[in-house]
């Protein structure tokens, strides 16, 4: 109904929009007659192998046939309905676009673009989307057309085919190269073996030929004409492709790449490097195939269709109908006609049969193939569908035919395609591997046997990085890496490969990220042995570098001039040479720059070259001038390649000699001078050339060895062997053999034997002198006569032996040393004494021995600079870091040359110094013992003095007159009591002489505990009336040896004192303990008494007869007498004290 | 009428303080004799004597070896509190010691006119004038 209402709309406003969608249809007006618009419209719309879709202008879907339904179907999910709106038909996504497309084509544009569905995974489906305006006759946009053609086939078949070729190219481009040399007429002078590979001749079968020969004939005259660019340009790279015949008689393409290299006196030559691209081209050809394929296929996606009545008259049908019916009528298409006039009588049944079965029904398809006048077969597919009206009656057939033919060629094509690139990838000398991100082969190509010689299934699993030589993994890591990160492009890298015979071959290896091609999903590798191509780089570095050394860089300048003399090419080396820009002579005479005076003579020997066609003169040197009136010496050759096709010119080679000339001029100066210079130092010289195997002398050589000039012509080796003393023979031979061989340079001292009779001694230097090209050249030897030096040397010889005998054999110490303090050697004994060797020594300093600043070293350092010499005892610093006590004898010295050196004698004087010290050590304690003794006499003396001189003066009080006076009874007392005093003191004075005198009493083994209880029996009244107590702890050491008056005498004073000198308010309390304290025994008498001012009397706490409390009791002997047996014994007393808390007392025993 | 007016002894021996006592009384060289047992003593004689204004000893017999303070210390303290005193004493060192060592330290000290050797005797004494 809405159609209805469309073409009715259509119709009523402007009869020709409703044209303009019926054009194609070709309807004849007259047979519209019967078949209402709607009839066509949707027979067409039903029988269209296309979708179409008819909007307004306001995308209300007016109408859509079965196709688009299946379409949209197939990939929204939504059926479309009539009058609904497209976008709630469609997705998101794509209604965008849509939108966009269809918005353009109401504004009157034709849309065609191509999608693919679904986008991303899975089966695609590629359609063509055109968007058309539908226009009223106005030209008024009504609305929008929209067809929909499949082109999943053809765009699938292109798809595979471009990534088939894609990786054809990947696999073939750059096809195993060859590489050929040849002359100006193309004649093969050289042809690597590689051609083999590529053309499957042997080199051999194709040198001397000319190039032409396996030429293609139709690409002869290309060829040529490509050749003779070549020769007209030289040092360019011209390419061309051509068909050559190849072993098996086969035309192969190759792709050469030529290189006029004739100029270059190395090469001379044409090079060409070629390959076979038989495979690209072939690659090429299937593309433009299916490229053509594809646009006819994209061209005819509008069939062709007929429309039938029901009496099989044709009603309508389309141009392309119309176009193709020769093919399958034998009659041109015309309505009315009935379709059966147009068959073949031959296909008369058949065809009235098909149209039984469409009238009832049924859609028959069939094919049918036409050969047309040019021969090509045609292939049409025909549908044949019945038209039913609304009542569903049939009234008419509706009939598409499309050729097919080009599909079913492409399909061929692509087939064929597949099998030429199979056979092409078999048979490459390119291997392919596809890996995973991880190197794992997946894939490798049979090839891979041709290029490593493994077979392709051995490779499977492995990693590719395993086959890489050692030097290239981290390079090829890297290159994977690069692959990895970059999708679909290439990237080089030529590397060492380990083959199958474990060897590494140069490989070319090109990868490519394919993870994303369905077809390959890894990466992508060709391999490819370049080997060869390694080796002819490598040669055609090499010749280039060394044309470059000749031409550019050499001393050498070449020019190449025509037979006027007008310059046509010079080397850059002349702006080296002369600071003359290469290029500024060119098409000026040589001879202009020619000095004026050489100007003349250079003019003859350059005509004269040309007179008498000699092939090369040299000439000797001329001046020739640079821009800057500057002129140089040059010699040239020149030679005549006017008749060299490659050259056509004269080459002139010349050389600066202008520092030459002037040393020739300098040397003719200089030689009667180092003549005479010869003489007098006796040297001469004698040189061999290895080239020419030739001699020089100089005269003084035969005056050494006094035999005739003239000699050289048959001087050898042997002569110089046979004269030297028998017993230095061997080692002349083999110092000049090394020589010789250049091993190392002759130095040797020898005695000549001389036919006369006399001897000398020669030293002879020299060696071997290299060319440029580092090959020896020339043997040279100086001689000299050093008869005389050498006698004088032996009796110095003989001197220094004794010399050394004495220093090497002499007792002391020996150091010779420079003024700043080198050491320039040391005797054995030295090095024994400061623990060096001799080699170390010698790399010692003055410092390393001295300490500079001691005041010794610098009394040293100054007496000897002012006196010339020292003598004196300083320390040296042994290797061990500790210093040795020396005496030492250092003189300043001169030899021959004026050097001042020093010479000194040294000896370790550790012993003497050590008597030395023990002796003063002795003294000490004997003058210490002394002022003891003294000491000890003056107090002693003192304390009996005291009471003798009490008995004095009592004495002189005494009244002899008066015995009974009571004061004389007084006296008497204190007469007694002195007296008492008197005894007293010398008793305790004979106790301290026992001690002091006799350190050597016997010993016990004590026990603490008995020597305290033995003690306490003479104080126990004492400290039982002060109500004292003693602590003893001896539970850590119990006994020791000892004697036991002594250690009671010890203890007993200590004790006595704690008691005696005991704190006022406080009862006594004694703390005795022992135990050990490193190598001692300790017993420490701890009180709370009065304490000792230590700071007031510290110094005389030991002294004898010293008190410091107004104890009555004291005599100033108890400490004395303590410490006197401490230490007679080996010990000590230490004191800690307080005034008023108490004092500790601690003995400390040798154990 | 006695030479001086008051002797100072400084001198631990009972027996030696008992015999100089007699023999400056018997010889009559002064009017009054006093001890002290150790030089501490004889300092804090010296200094209450000052501090009460009573008259100082004009003479001072000094023992050397003493406990408690000897009399190198006694004439060391007196070089720092001579200057507090009313009247500084001459002194006489009286020992038996035979030390040349205390002799020279004897002279060291400027406050001591002359060092005796024990005993203390009458000629002595006599050669002792009031300046």
């Amino acid at each position: 109904v809405i159609l209805q209402k469309l073409i009715l709309r259509l119709y009523l406003a402007d009869k020709n929009a409703l044209l303009v969608v019926m054009k194609n249809l070709a309807v004849s007006d007259n047979l519209l007659q019967g078949f209402s618009l709607e009839n066509i419209l949707e027979a067409f719309l039903a029988g269209t192998n296309d979708g179409f879709l008819i909007l307004d202008d306001e995308f209300r879907i007016i109408h859509f046939n079965t196709l688009y339904t299946k379409f949209h179907q197939l990939h929204t999910g939504n059926i479309l309905i009539k009058g609904g709106f497209l976008q709630e038909f469609s997705p998101g996504d794509s209604m965008a676009d849509v939108i966009k497309h269809l918005k353009k084509a109401l504004r009157g544009e034709v849309v065609k673009y191509t999608i693919k569905y679904p986008p991303k995974e899975g089966v695609t489906f590629w359609y063509d989307m055109e968007f058309h305006p539908l226009k009223s006759k106005s030209g008024k946009i009504i609305g929008a057309g929209v067809g929909v053609f499949e082109t999943t086939e053809i765009n699938a078949a292109h798809e595979r085919l471009r990534q088939s070729e894609e990786l054809f190219k990947t696999l073939i481009q750059n096809s195993t190269d060859a590489f050929q040399l040849a002359d100006i007429d193309f004649e093969l002078q050289y042809i690597s073996e590689t051609v083999e590979n590529v053309l499957g001749y042997k080199p051999s079968d194709l040198i001397r030929k000319n190039g032409l020969d396996i030429v293609h004939p139709d690409e002869r005259d290309r060829v040529r004409d490509w050749f003779k660019s070549l020769r007209k340009q030289p040092n360019k790279l011209v390419t061309i492709e051509y068909r050559v015949k190849n072993k098996e008689g086969k035309w192969i393409w190759i792709e050469n790449f030529g290189r006029n290299m004739l100029g270059n006196p190395r090469v001379n030559a044409i090079v060409m490097n070629f390959r076979n691209i038989q495979a690209k081209k072939m690659a090429d050809y299937t593309l433009v195939q299916a490229e053509q394929r594809l646009s006819l296929l994209l061209n005819n996606t509008e069939e062709s269709f007929i429309i039938l009545n029901s009496r099989l008259r044709i009603v309508a049908y389309n141009r392309a109908a119309q176009e193709h019916s020769p093919y399958f009528f034998k009659q041109e298409l015309q309505s009315g006609l009935s379709i059966l006039d147009l068959v073949d009588t031959t296909e008369m049944d058949m065809m009235i049969q098909l149209f039984e079965k469409v009238f009832d029904g049924e859609q028959m398809d069939r094919e049918t193939t036409f050969t047309d006048d040019n021969k090509d077969q045609h292939i049409y597919s025909h549908t044949y569908r019945p038209l039913f009206d609304k009542d569903n009656d049939i009234f008419g057939v509706f009939i598409t035919s499309s050729d097919i033919t080009k599909r079913k060629l492409a399909e061929h094509q692509v087939k064929e395609s597949e099998i030429r690139f199979k056979t092409i990838i078999q048979e490459s000398f390119d291997a392919v591997l596809i890996t995973d991100a991880t190197t794992n082969i997946i894939y490798s190509s049979p090839s891979i046997t041709n290029v490593l010689g493994y077979k392709a299934e051995d490779l499977i699993g492995r990693k590719g990085l395993d086959l890489m030589h050692a030097d290239f993994l981290q390079a090829a890591k890297a290159k994977f890496a690069e692959v990895l990160e970059s999708p679909n492009s290439e990237k080089n890298i030529d590397l060492k490969m380990l083959n199958i015979n474990k060897e590494y071959v140069w490989i070319e290896v090109k990868a490519k990220n394919m993870f994303h091609n369905n077809y390959v999903e890894g990466v992508l590798i060709s391999l490819r042995d370049i080997t060869s191509r390694k080796n002819a780089e490598e040669f055609i570095s090499l010749s280039e570098q060394r044309f470059k050394g000749l031409v550019q860089s050499g001393a050498d300048l070449i020019s190449i001039i025509d037979e006027n003399g007008i310059i046509q090419y010079t080397s850059p080396s002349i702006k080296s040479i002369m600071d003359i820009e290469p290029d500024s002579h060119i098409g000026t005479s040589f001879l202009n720059y020619v000095h004026p005076e050489d100007y003349n003579w250079v003019k003859e020997r350059f005509d004269g070259l040309l007179d008498t066609r000699r092939k090369q003169i040299h000439i000797g040197p001329y001046r020739f001038k640079n821009d800057n009136e500057q002129f140089f010496w040059l010699e040239s050759t020149i030679t005549n390649l006017l008749g060299d096709a490659s050259i056509k010119g004269i080459v002139l080679n010349s050389r600066d000699v202008t520092i030459r000339k002037k040393l020739t001029e300098d040397l003719a100066a200089n030689t009667e001078r180092l003549k005479s210079a010869q003489k007098i130092a006796k040297l001469g010289y004698f040189e061999y050339d290895f080239k020419h195997k030739t001699n020089f002398c100089s005269d003084e050589i035969f005056e050494i060895l006094e035999i005739e000039k003239g000699f050289e012509k048959g001087f050898d080796f042997s002569l110089l062997e046979n004269i030297v003393h028998f017993e230095d023979r061997d080692i002349v031979k083999a110092e000049i053999e090394h020589a010789v061989k250049g091993e190392k340079d002759l130095s040797v001292e020898c005695r000549l034997k001389l036919n006369n009779g006399v001897e000398k001694v020669v030293l002879a230097m020299g060696g071997v002198v290299p060319d440029k090209a580092g090959k020896n050249e020339k043997f040279s030897v100086t001689l000299q006569d050093i008869t005389d030096s050498k006698m004088a040397l032996l009796a110095l010889q003989t001197m220094e032996g004794r010399f050394k005998s004495l220093f090497d054999n002499s007792i002391d110490g020996v150091l010779i040393t420079q003024p700043a303090g080198e050491i320039i050697s040391g005797n054995p004994a030295i090095c024994r004494l400061l623990g060096y060797t001799e080699e170390e020594i010698v790399k010692l300093k003055r410092s390393d021995l001295l300490d500079i600043e001691s005041i010794p070293v610098r009394q040293m350092l100054e007496e000897r600079n002012k006196h010339g010499i020292f003598l004196g005892e300083i320390l040296i610093k042994h290797r061990h870091g500790y210093t040795i006590p020396t005496e030492i004898t250092s003189i300043n010295m001169k030899d021959a040359q004026g050097n001042t050196y020093h010479s000194n004698i040294i000896r370790d004087i550790t012993e003497k110094k050590k008597i030395e010290e023990e002796q003063q050590s002795l003294t000490q304690e004997l003058i210490k013992n002394n002022q003891d003794l003294q000491q000890f006499s003056f107090i002693t003396s003192h304390n009996l003095r005291a009471p003798v001189a009490n008995l004095i003066s009592l004495l002189n009080l005494y009244d002899k007159k008066k015995p009974e006076d009571e004061f004389n009874q007084l006296l008497i007392e204190k007469f007694e009591e002195a007296t008492l005093q008197l005894n007293s003191t010398l008793n305790d004075l004979i106790n301290v002489l026992v001690i002091k005198s006799n350190t050597n009493i016997e010993k016990q083994d004590l026990n603490f505990n008995d020597v305290l209880s033995e003690v306490r029996k003479g104080i126990d009244n004492l400290l039982i009336e002060n109500n004292g107590v003693i602590d003893a702890d001896f539970s850590e050491v119990e006994h020791i040896k000892y004697n036991s008056i002594h250690l009671e005498s010890i203890f007993l004073n200590l004790l006595t004192n704690a008691i005696r000198y005991r704190s006022h308010d406080k009862s006594p309390v004694i703390q005795i303990k022992s135990y050990r304290q490193d190598k001692w025994i300790v017993v420490s008498f701890t009180d709370n008494g009065l304490g000792i001012d230590l700071k007031r009397y510290g110094d005389r706490l030991f002294g004898l007869y010293q008190r410091f409390h107004e104890s009555k009791e004291g005599k100033g002997l108890g400490l004395y007498m303590v410490n006197s047996q401490v230490i007679a014994m080996g010990g000590k007393i230490e004191v800690e004290s307080e005034p008023g808390k108490g004092s500790t007392f601690k003995v400390y025993f040798k154990s | 009428m006695p030479t001086f007016n008051r002797v100072l002894l400084v001198e631990d021996d009972p027996i030696t303080v008992m015999v100089c006592d007699r023999i400056i009384k018997m010889n009559d060289f002064a009017s009054e004799v006093k001890s002290c047992e150790n030089g501490q003593y004889a300092l804090d004689y010296l200094k209450k004597k000052s501090a009460d204004g009573e008259e100082l000893p004009d003479i001072i017999f000094l023992d050397i070896n003493m406990p408690v303070m000897n009399g190198w210390d006694f004439l060391d303290e007196l070089e720092n509190i001579k200057g507090t005193l009313s009247k500084l004493p001459r002194i006489f060192i009286l020992s038996s010691t035979v030390d040349p060592e205390d002799y020279s330290r004897a002279k060291s000290f400027s406050t001591v006119e002359d060092f005796i050797s024990k005993p203390l005797e009458k000629d002595y004494l006599e050669t002792i004038q009031p300046a």
